[in-house]
């Protein structure tokens, strides 16, 4: 049933009543909405009014919310008298309700609609903190003038209890948060502001007087400071008297510092204007914060850092706090008493008991602090024209402090004993993970500063850990180097340093030695080095050894395999050249790792193609066939394996086999492409021996390889209904196209084309097989590569009918975009294939990409749309060619239904996302000569008002193609869309 | 100093203030300074998502006119996703300024949304066909290469 309209104000506190308590969902909003029609009522005031003398608290809030409803709707539109009338009802409450110590909820409110009071009536509300004093004290009728009273601001204030003046704190508080709402409002509000600097002094007399007081004064007379000063920072840069005012509050507020009771407050509010608000302190203010850590803040920090379990009460975010604040005088002036108070403490911090994350909360918030500072001190070193200003003493100091900073945080780094992390649960671990974290990217800042002195330092850590084998201290270390070592790397000369560690006999060589027990995380960091160090390795051969040794033996520990094969890899691709000697090792290292226990896949994969990567080094060809065929042999065995699994009814693991095998493939073909950064001789067709160029394919060794890699497509005979299969055999062929020089993956063409050829529309993943063969007219496109028109034109065939046996785009969107994608590919090579087609398959394949443009899948209609802006391109008129005589004529007989199609897009069909790709073939279509003609009846069928259509035409066919039309269409869209 | 540096300065300070675990994300360096219009940034997979376990590289290039514009968040290597651009673009409303981009969305607000996007993927507007459509007509093989990305790219 629904809620009846009340009848009187009982009936409406009735309803509030029911509002408040748990019920039935709907009838609470039939109530709500039968109380919001109350209050947007004429009758609202009287009623607000009303409902403010109620038993009940929640009728008196909605009393007091109803106030701020009449006055939200229509405080802008009251007469003065009118407005004069409600302020005299809302004073007279406030002061009632107060005195009747009414709940916070209540009084609160009042407050706030008070504010609105303020805020949206148009007729000056003079002083409004001192009317609401003297309300207090002389009583909220008596008042006619509150300007001509000349008793002070503190001595009306003397008679007030507690209750008044904190009420009158929520009051002030709420005035300036609600302003500085309206800080960029405009003219509107000037006058509001102006009335703000009016209040100032009252409001500081008032937070004055409430910070001296007793029970929850100065607590909120501290909040409401701090939304003052929140108010202050954006309003008054230009009104020194009114912020000089407030200003004058801090000695009373840091007085609070030292109080027992408001000491958690007062810290919260000097840390957050500290942190945003600096400029509001003075050199003085400075000077008494620095005193007050010295005494009280300080001793007591230290106290805590000392102790388990002793809390730091806030303390320590003050310092820091405090610390960025006198940043500079940190830096540069060291022996200042601010800094002379402060530095110990931050330094202090980073060695309190425990563990980060766990016990130790401090030591990672310190590292905020310690990133402002380096960046700080690098900033100023750099902005330094004369050198020999680095060497000035605030530098060599900051030097000192930053080294020391650096020796404690890695202390820090330590990663803690079983016996600890047992009991650590996810917060714990996410805390010292975080820490690390932290900790790396301080570093990498901090090394921009110290330079070698920092790099030294940590090694000889290291070093010293390494020799004591204290394993903790040296994965600190090493996890340290880690941090800096793209920095480090930049500069050779520091490769000396680095040579104490990573020389034979060192660091790897250690790790190598898995009789000893080491942690694992130091192994594990320890792996993670050789991938930061990379270029070092590349630079130093001769610490290769120990570390690729490590590297395999660590395969055969589980929680390393990943790591190490991905480092292997890494470090074999890097340095190939240096380790052409090694291969016949590492392939002997390989057999051993594929009967071992932790041998799977991803290991398999990433270790034959290092392997691969340094026979790709070898020189001349032939010398790389006895290692391929060594791997080879490998693959072949696993594709055999599968084959065997097939055939015993293990389909499963049969795949699985299968795939592994093809990606290892192609994980060689990979590792043996030509690396980048060779240089090719474009000169040397005539030096090289025409027998090496076509070592591959025409000496019979050569051939062997490509007919046994060839040969492992063997497999989907037995598993090409397996889209997994299918893609790893395209990725196998795929590795030969990026090369511009004869390779043992560079296949001849005819591969792709038959692969392509045994593949039907339910071939599972025949996307990749098309991709495929769309990068092999890429391939044979490119100027410096030969033509293959017979295998495009096999490939046409081939994809037309597999279009054509769609027969909409929408049986299957992914095979459809593939092949319009391989004929986009044929522009503008290969046009003449699309050209010899037959009309009829033209005709078919034509419609199919116009039916492409009109479907809802959005990936076949972007590669339709290309390849209309392709055909149109061919056709234009510019074009001399037999080729673009052709295309012009089957414009000419599709230029009506294509326009028609366009039209349909841009008027509302396509989506937003796609106008771009709709805007590109019709900037093509306006260049051509009967376009007008043919846009022209298609857009009278739109439904827009005529001169809209007809300025789009003229706008378009004017553009001539120009960029701008995409944003003509993207306006006439956006109206056809009515949006 | 300009808006848009103001901003990213404020960005970076709030960012060391409080940032997601596992996510990282600083101004790349250009010689000895910092170029604070170019972020690197690592995102890590969600926990009880296929994409657990891994961390992947996001770099974020911020244009003159941010925050009025957004920035272009692009995964480096470019990522197998179906809404992400071949060039490893992110295809995101939150980055599109003519969709839902604004200028108070904040750094930690983006990448967080772009973790999100890894398992919640929208399928309305495909950015790569490779993903998309493994994702479209065989989801247990987009997991599986899901999987693969996991394992080269793992969390520390």
């Amino acid at each position: 049933m629904a809620v009846a309209p009340p009848q009187s104000v009982a009936e409406v506190a009735s309803l509030v009543k029911r509002l408040y308590q748990p019920g039935n969902a709907t009838i609470i909003v039939q109530i709500q909405d039968q109380l919001q029609l109350l209050q947007r009522s004429g009758e609202g005031w009287q009623l607000a009014d009303a409902l403010l003398g109620d038993n009940d608290i929640n009728v008196r809030f909605f009393g007091a919310l109803t106030f701020t409803v009449k006055l939200n709707n229509d405080g802008a539109s009251l007469d003065e008298a009118t407005s004069q009338h409600i302020l005299q009802r809302l004073v007279s409450w406030f002061v009632r309700l107060v005195n009747a110590t009414d709940k916070p909820l209540v009084i609160r409110k009042l407050c706030s609609t008070l504010v609105t009071f303020f805020t949206r009536v148009p007729f000056a509300w003079k002083r409004p903190l001192l009317h609401l004093i003297c309300a207090f004290s002389v009583g909220p009728e008596t008042l006619e003038d509150v300007e001509a009273i000349t008793t002070s601001t503190e001595e009306l204030l003397q008679g007030l209890s507690t209750h008044q003046y904190v009420a009158l704190l929520w009051f002030t508080a709420s005035l300036a948060d609600e302003l500085t709402k309206m800080e960029y409002s405009g003219p509107k509000h000037a006058r509001l502001h102006v009335q703000m600097e009016g209040e100032i002094g009252d409001a500081v007399a008032l937070m004055r007087f409430a910070m001296s007081g007793q029970s929850n004064g100065p607590s909120v007379a501290l909040h409401c400071f701090s939304t003052w000063a929140t108010y202050a920072q954006p309003m008054w840069p230009g009104k020194p008297d009114a912020l000089a005012c407030l200003q004058g509050l801090l000695p009373d507020a840091m007085n609070l510092l030292m109080s027992e009771k408001s000491e958690g407050d007062a810290l919260t509010v000097f840390i957050d204007l500290l942190e945003s608000y600096t400029s509001f302190f003075d050199a003085q203010n400075l000077d008494r914060l620095a005193q007050f850590l010295g005494e009280v803040e300080g001793p007591r920090l230290q106290t805590h850092l000392a102790e388990e379990g002793a809390s730091h009460h806030g303390a320590g975010p003050f310092v820091i706090a405090y610390g960025i604040a006198v940043l500079q005088d940190i830096i540069e002036r060291p022996d200042h008493p601010r800094s002379q108070v402060t530095m110990p403490l931050l330094l202090s911090m980073l060695r309190g008991f425990g563990y980060p994350g766990d016990d130790d909360e401090l030591s990672g918030l310190t590292i905020e602090f310690w990133n402002t500072y380096t960046e700080t001190v690098t900033d100023l070193c750099f902005s330094e024209e004369d050198p020999s200003e680095l060497n000035t003493p605030w530098v060599i100091h900051a030097r000192q402090v930053s080294h020391e900073v650096v020796d404690s945080l890695w202390k820090k780094l330590y990663t803690p004993p079983g016996s600890i992390t047992k009991d650590w649960g996810d917060s714990e671990k996410e805390g010292f993970a975080t820490f690390r974290a932290d900790t790396t990217d301080l570093f990498s800042s901090m090394y921009v500063f110290l330079r070698e002195d920092m790099l030294t330092r940590l090694i000889n850590l290291a070093v010293e850990a390494l020799r004591e084998k204290s394993w903790r201290a040296l994965e600190a270390s090493i996890f340290s180097l880690n941090a800096i070592a793209d920095n480090v790397l930049e500069d050779q000369s520091s490769d000396r340093h680095l040579t104490s560690l990573f020389q034979s006999g060192g660091l790897y060589h250690e790790m190598g030695d898995f009789t000893q027990k080491i942690p694992v995380q130091v192994r594990k960091t320890a792996i993670d080095m050789i991938g930061n160090y990379g270029a070092y390795m590349e630079r130093h051969a001769e610490a290769l050894p120990d570390a690729l040794r490590f590297l395999f033996a660590s395969l055969a520990t589980p929680s390393f395999t990943t790591a190490s094969a991905k480092s292997i890899s890494s470090l074999c691709y890097t340095c190939r050249h240096s380790l052409t000697g090694e291969l016949d090792g590492f392939l002997a290292q390989y057999q051993n790792y594929l009967v071992s226990p932790t041998c799977e896949p991803y290991g398999k994969e990433k270790v034959i193609g290092a392997i691969a990567a340094i026979a790709q080094a070898l020189s001349p060809e032939s010398t790389k066939v006895r290692p391929l065929a060594a791997m080879l042999d490998n693959v072949e065995k696993d594709i055999a394996y599968a084959k065997e699994q097939m055939a015993g009814g293990d389909a499963e693991m049969g795949q699985i086999t299968g795939v592994a095998a093809l990606q290892c493939l192609a994980s060689i073909g990979r590792a043996l492409q030509v690396p980048d950064d060779v240089p090719i001789n474009l000169y040397d067709d005539d030096d090289t021996p025409a027998g090496q160029r076509n070592f591959w394919q025409t000496t019979e060794e050569g051939q062997s390889i490509q007919q046994r890699i060839i040969g492992c497509f063997s497999i989907l005979e037995v598993l090409g209904n397996d889209g997994e299969v299918v893609d790893a055999a395209c990725e196998v062929i795929r590795t030969g196209f990026t090369e511009t020089v004869p390779g043992p993956f560079v296949l001849p063409p005819s591969v792709t084309v038959s692969f392509l050829q045994q593949c039907t529309i339910s071939t599972p993943q025949v996307e990749a097989v098309l991709h495929t063969a769309d990068l092999l007219i890429v391939q044979h496109s490119r100027s410096d590569s030969i033509r293959i028109p017979s295998e495009i034109t096999a490939v046409f065939n081939h994809t037309v009918g597999l279009l054509l046996s769609l027969g909409q785009p929408s049986t299957d969107p992914g095979i459809a975009q593939s092949g319009i994608d391989i004929l986009v590919r044929l522009f503008p090579t290969y046009v003449a294939v699309l050209l010899s087609a037959t009309e009829d398959i033209l005709t078919q394949i034509l419609n199919f990409t116009l039916l492409a443009i009109e479907a809802a899948e959005p990936l076949p209609k972007r590669s339709a749309l290309e390849f209309w802006s392709r055909l149109l391109r061919t056709a234009s008129p510019t074009n001399a060619s037999d080729e673009a005589t052709m295309c012009s004529r089957i414009v000419d007989a599709f230029g009506q239904a294509v326009a028609s199609s366009f039209i349909r897009q841009v008027s509302g069909q396509a989506n937003r996302s796609e106008l771009d790709y709709v805007s590109a073939p019709l900037r093509v279509l306006v260049t051509l000569p009967r376009s007008k003609q043919w846009l022209e009846a298609p857009l009278w069928a739109v439904a827009q008002p005529d001169e809209v259509k007809n300025r789009f035409l003229l706008q378009v066919v004017g553009l001539r193609g120009g960029v701008k039309t995409r944003d003509v269409v993207r306006e006439f869209w956006v109206g056809c869309r009515g949006l | 100093m300009s808006l848009c540096m103001n901003r990213l300065q404020e960005e970076r300070k709030q960012w060391r203030k409080d940032h997601p675990f596992g996510f990282v994300a600083k101004p790349m360096k250009s010689g000895a300074a910092l170029d604070l219009k170019r972020w690197e940034c690592m995102i890590p997979g969600r926990d009880k998502t296929i994409w657990e376990g891994a961390l992947l590289k996001l770099e974020m290039q911020f244009p003159d006119e941010y925050p009025t514009k957004p920035p272009k968040c692009k995964f480096t290597p470019p990522l197998f996703h179906p809404n992400v651009y071949p060039s490893g673009t992110v295809c995101l409303s939150i980055l599109n300024e003519e969709e839902a981009w604004k200028p108070a969305i904040t750094i930690k607000q983006i990448l967080l949304g772009i973790q999100m996007l890894l398992d919640e993927v929208n399928p309305d507007s495909p950015a790569q066909a490779d993903a998309y459509n493994l994702f479209r007509k065989d989801r247990q093989a987009y997991e599986r290469k899901v999987k693969a990305i996991v394992k080269e790219n793992p969390a520390p």
